[in-house]
């Protein structure tokens, strides 16, 4: 659980289908620049930091619900940051985030199934 | 050996796997017949002593000494217990008989498989020139730990060959504040294989980089000075070569496998004998112009296997890729390049970031593109779905690769 409080990112389609948004971490206060991925109307959150290599995942390749790091490859799904295929082993911190009023809203630290 | 039982309409499962060799292939392998339901035995048997590694890294951050061994595993060490995979290392295979499905280790025990894959890579090629018994190679994590010891500041450092590992190796030293001194026969390496501009990209970062290019090669080794074609001297205390690879085909060979550089295999893995298949960059596919020793080659053909043995009919291969880092870029190649090809322009690649399409009519074949690792995502599905793309698009960078991807309305 984090005290973070969530943050208001933009209006929801200001990202469009198959985009992403990079909010940095002096926004949110987190560890790790974030990452939003939307897909169709669901959207989803990853620490924007690829877990093998320093490279950022808001610059890599969104596709069937996985993000391709731009540098090796590796693929994590966008919903939980499983490793969908190395060489990352390690998965992506995923975040909580909701679709309010219209309005993108970032939970960082918080789990996506974490409700509450 | 008995085989496991599968639901009608497939073929009977090997009972027990087992690969010979412990690197990517080699655990790739595991990984994708565990996920595709592989409910048998499985056997690594490998002569490294550690824990499989990822080799990229070595001649770059682990020889830089940003990494370290746990750092670059392959997998975890649970890994290998959770997929149930005995991993049997330091223990080299020093027979294999394909009629019995039987290997001997060096340690004089003997294993029995119903199915063998061979993974057993290559080892690196050794200069032969007098005086240069010292000079060192980069294929294996001991070596890598050596060079990285002997890599002080203000060594003089003598790189022979620039092509991949030798190029890399030279960015490091430099990097840690060596002399790099780097020797190679070809004016433009890498010309062939990636296209004239992208080779002239990469190769004048060595000469900006402080590091002193030579064309030409090693004549001999006499105190601690090399002695080149050119006439220069140059001095060496240590020397790398990064002249390729000999493949590790003589089990093959003893077997009476086909081998024909790389052990033989058809688009299965298959190789001329029943139930033994070969993958990584000891295996050549037969009907392909060349044998590639890439990391994704490793990793695909291991996929292919894994179908194989899973009973599942092959795959069409994606176009290949590769990528190489040197001097704080990022440099990656999809597909091939042909000297016919017409080059599309994205970006500038000889003056920073860019990219070079390639094309044979309305068709990708192939890209290479230095710190534009999207572009070349964007070529592998361009190539892979056989899209139709026109030059002007893909040299406008105000239009978006990935909705050329996108079927039209």
């Amino acid at each position: 659980m984090s005290d973070q409080q969530p943050v208001d990112v933009c209006a929801a389609e200001e990202i469009e289908d198959g985009g992403m948004r990079t909010v940095p971490a002096r926004e949110t206060g987190w560890s790790d620049a974030i990452t939003i991925f939307r897909d169709g109307d669901a959207y989803y959150a990853l620490d924007d930091t690829c877990p093998h290599e320093k490279a950022s995942l808001g610059e890599g390749w969104l596709e069937n619900g996985e993000i391709e790091c731009p540098v090796h490859q590796s693929r994590f799904s966008v919903a939980t940051g499983a490793v969908a295929c190395p060489p990352a082993l390690r998965n992506a911190r995923a975040h909580r985030v909701e679709v309010l009023g219209g309005r993108v809203v970032l939970s960082p630290g918080r789990l996506p199934g974490d409700v509450g | 050996m008995n085989g496991v039982d599968t639901p009608p309409g497939r073929p009977r499962l090997p009972g027990h796997v087992l690969v010979v060799g412990a690197g990517l292939a080699a655990v790739t392998l595991c990984g994708a017949l565990r996920e595709g339901g592989f409910p048998g035995r499985l056997t690594i048997v490998g002569d490294e002593p550690r824990l499989p590694y990822d080799r990229p890294p070595l001649s770059k951050q682990y020889l830089a000494g940003e990494r370290e061994l746990a750092d670059i595993a392959l997998q975890l060490p649970d890994w290998y217990h959770t997929h149930a995979i005995d991993l049997r290392l330091g223990t080299p295979v020093v027979m294999l008989d394909p009629a019995a499905g039987r290997v001997e280790l060096a340690d004089g025990k003997a294993l029995a498989a119903d199915a063998i894959v061979l993974a057993t890579g290559g080892r690196a090629r050794r200069l032969t020139v007098p005086g240069c018994e010292s000079a060192r190679a980069l294929r294996t994590r001991a070596d890598a730990q050596v060079l990285r010891d002997a890599l002080a500041p203000g060594a003089h450092v003598l790189v022979v060959g620039a092509g991949l590992i030798g190029a890399e190796v030279a960015a490091t030293a430099s990097g840690r504040g060596c002399h790099v001194v780097l020797v190679d026969p070809n004016a433009l390496p890498l010309q062939q294989a990636i296209g004239p501009p992208a080779a002239r990209a990469l190769h004048a970062q060595h000469a900006a980089h402080g590091v002193h290019v030579v064309c030409g090669s090693v004549v001999a080794v006499e105190s601690g000075r090399a002695v080149l074609t050119t006439g220069e001297h140059v001095p060496a205390d240590v020397i790398v070569a990064g002249i390729g690879i000999t493949v590790n085909t003589e089990l093959a060979q003893a077997a009476g496998l086909e081998v024909d550089n790389g052990v033989l295999v058809d688009a299965g893995m298959r190789t001329s004998a029943a139930n033994v298949y070969a993958i990584g960059d000891v295996a050549r596919i037969a009907s392909a112009p060349h044998r590639s020793e890439h990391w994704d080659n490793a990793r695909r053909t291991a996929q292919a296997a894994a179908r194989s043995l899973l009973g599942l009919p092959p795959q069409n291969p994606p176009a290949p890729w590769f990528w190489t880092d040197r001097y704080g870029t990022h440099f990656e190649m999809a597909g091939h390049y042909h000297p016919r090809a017409r080059p599309v322009q994205r970006g500038d690649i000889e003056t920073g970031q860019g990219t070079v399409f390639y094309l044979r009519g309305s068709r990708c074949v192939g890209a290479v593109s230095l710190d534009r690792p999207l572009d070349v995502r964007a070529a592998q599905r361009l190539i892979d779905r056989n899209v139709d793309v026109e030059a002007a698009q893909l040299a406008d960078e105000d239009v978006d690769l990935r909705k050329l991807l996108k079927p039209r309305a």
